[in-house]
C-alpha cells in the first residue's frame, strides 16, 4: 500500500466513494464534506470508513476521524497512515 | 471484540420455525408448501424458504455472538443449496474487520447444512456495536 502515489490514492478513494454512495459521478476534492453528497448519512459514513479501511489496509481510531473537517483532511490522514506503514 | 474471533451455533428448521415463517412472510409458493410440486421440479421434498436462514443469522448476531448489544447494518447472503424441513444448519462466524473508529464489526458467516453435508449459504454481516 505504501507504494501508492497521491494520484493512485485519490483514484482508489474516489472509487470507494462512488461505490459507497452509488454515484459514479462523484469527484472527490479537498473541500468536500458530507453536505456535498446526498447519500452521505450516518450509516453510509460507517460504510465509507469500513470500505476505506479494507481498500487501503489501514485502521482508524475514533480520535483520528472525529474532528475531520473535510475530505482533504481525511486524505491527509490516510496518506499519513500509508506512509507510516512503510 | 477482535479480528479473528470465531463462534458457532447450530439451528434446526423445525416445523415450528417453518410454520412461523410461513405466517410471518405469507410466502406460500407451492415450492415451499407442496411436496409433490417440489418433486416435479427435481427436489426430494418441499424446499424451505432461503430467508429462514436469514432469521437464524438475525438470532445468531443479535442473541448469540459475543458482541453485546448490536444493530444490524447490512446483511449480504448468498444461498448455495436448498434446505428442507428438519435440516440442521450450523453457522460458523469469524470477525473479519473491527472498525473501532465507527463502532462497527464485519463478520464472515458460513452456514453448513449438517443434515445434507453441504454449504447452504454464505453471508457477510455488518453490525454496529452499542
Amino acid at each position: 500500500m505504501s507504494t501508492l502515489d497521491d494520484a493512485a490514492i485519490r483514484a482508489r478513494l474516489t472509487d470507494i466513494f462512488r461505490d459507497t454512495f452509488d454515484d459514479d459521478s462523484i469527484e472527490i476534492h479537498e473541500a468536500m464534506t458530507a453536505a456535498d453528497v446526498d447519500e452521505w448519512d450516518s450509516l453510509n459514513h460507517i460504510n465509507l470508513i469500513l470500505a476505506v479501511e479494507r481498500g487501503f489496509g489501514v485502521r482508524f481510531k475514533t480520535s483520528e476521524i472525529g474532528n475531520l473537517a473535510n475530505v482533504g483532511e481525511f486524505l491527509a490522514l490516510l496518506k499519513g497512515k500509508l506512509a507510516a506503514a512503510g | 471484540m477482535r479480528e479473528g474471533l470465531e463462534a458457532s451455533r447450530t439451528y434446526t428448521i423445525s416445523p415450528e420455525v417453518y410454520e412461523a415463517f410461513l405466517v410471518a412472510s405469507g410466502d406460500v409458493n407451492p415450492l415451499h408448501v407442496d411436496d409433490e410440486h417440489a418433486r416435479r421440479l427435481g427436489f426430494p421434498e418441499k424446499v424451505m424458504h432461503g430467508a429462514i436462514l436469514g432469521c437464524f443469522i438475525s438470532h445468531f448476531v443479535g442473541m448469540h455472538f459475543p458482541a453485546g448489544a448490536v444493530v444490524l447494518q447490512s446483511l449480504d447472503t448468498q444461498l448455495k443449496s436448498p434446505c428442507h424441513l428438519h435440516d440442521q444448519v450450523r453457522i460458523d462466524a469469524r470477525v473479519t474487520q473491527v472498525a473501532e473508529a465507527v463502532g462497527a464489526v464485519v463478520m464472515s458467516l458460513v452456514l453448513t447444512n449438517e443434515t445434507r453435508g453441504r454449504v447452504a449459504a454464505k453471508a457477510r454481516v455488518q453490525v454496529g456495536l452499542r
